[in-house]
């Protein structure tokens, strides 16, 4: 038998009840009780709700994450070998145009640390990412939520319109320019 | 005049190739030559045993060992007791500096740094070249 069902038998059995102020205070202990019933199970849902889109867009921040680490190094790797190379044609000048070129190459040695500092930046925001969807699931877990409807539609919740502009596509789905160019010429011919 | 640049031995350790590179790189510009470069802690240990460093760089977040160890672990040894050794981290914290300060770190660069401070803590242990 459901808590709720349990209290409404509950109100059956004070309604018969002959004392009418035993009546007045247990019929309003238990409209409270049911409206804290109604919105436990309101927050349930909820947290089931956030449980099933982290499900969903958890994998997808993980993989955003490592795109722009790996991008990050190899654009980071390019400039140092394009440096180390202006660097080594520096020598052959004359020695203040070389100093002077040293001087940028150096500034440029200099912020290229962005990239290590973006990479621990980025395992920072992986670990609360991670840590926040843990929470959720022991809450999800503390409160039995499983046995609650697993589908958003289930739910009557609406799910989140995939939205038209979506930013960069991951390496792995990103399309090639022959790709894109394939499609520009096959809707020019329509 | 302090020390010459072209027989000092620095070995450099971080778990970042980018930033082996780039220390690497800016110690070359300052006329190092003999530049070795790891990218954890054991592996500096290794080589610290085998060759007689002048300066270690390393980072301080690193795995399995971190540089914060690995100063202890040098500064344990008599062999290695009094090589220098420079932090170059992005952990900024008060009680941070004062962790690696006190298991005799010789000197401490947060990230990001540039080439001139580098300079300045490198005249910090060898003196002015």
């Amino acid at each position: 038998m459901t808590f709720i069902k349990s209290i409404q038998e509950l109100q059956k059995l004070i309604k018969n009840d002959q004392h009418k102020k035993t009546l007045f205070f247990s019929e309003s202990f238990l409209k409270e009780l049911v409206q804290l019933c109604h919105y436990t199970q309101k927050t349930k849902q909820k947290i089931q709700k956030i449980k099933l889109k982290n499900a969903k867009e958890l994998p997808r921040i993980h993989n955003e994450l490592i795109a722009i680490k790996s991008a990050t190094v190899e654009a980071t790797e390019k400039i140092l070998i394009a440096s180390e190379k202006i660097e080594t044609l520096a020598k052959k000048l004359p020695k203040e145009q070389a100093q002077e070129l040293y001087r940028y190459i150096t500034a440029i040695y200099e912020a290229c640390v962005f990239q290590d500092l973006t990479d621990q930046r980025l395992t920072t925001i992986g670990r609360v990412v991670k840590n926040l969807d843990k929470m959720i699931i022991q809450l999800a877990e503390f409160l039995q939520i499983d046995s609650l409807p697993s589908s958003l539609s289930d739910l009557g919740l609406c799910e989140d319109n995939t939205p038209f502009l979506r930013g960069p596509a991951l390496p792995s789905e990103a399309p090639k320019q022959d790709d894109i160019d394939q499609i520009f010429k096959s809707k020019a011919l329509l | 005049m302090g020390i010459d640049v072209t027989s000092t031995r620095i070995l450099i350790v971080d778990d970042y190739k980018t930033m082996l590179r780039i220390i690497g790189n800016l110690l070359r510009q300052l006329g190092f030559q003999h530049i070795d470069e790891v990218t954890d802690g054991l592996s500096a240990l290794e080589k610290i045993r085998s060759i007689k460093y002048d300066l270690i760089i390393s980072d301080w977040n690193m795995e399995p060992m971190t540089g914060l160890e690995l100063l202890k672990s040098i500064r344990s040894d008599e062999l290695t007791r009094s090589l220098p050794f420079i932090m170059i981290t992005a952990e900024s914290k008060t009680e941070n500096v004062m962790a690696a300060r006190d298991a005799g770190v010789s000197n401490y660069i947060v990230k990001p740094f540039n080439a001139i401070t580098l300079k300045n803590k490198l005249s910090s242990v060898f003196g002015d070249f």
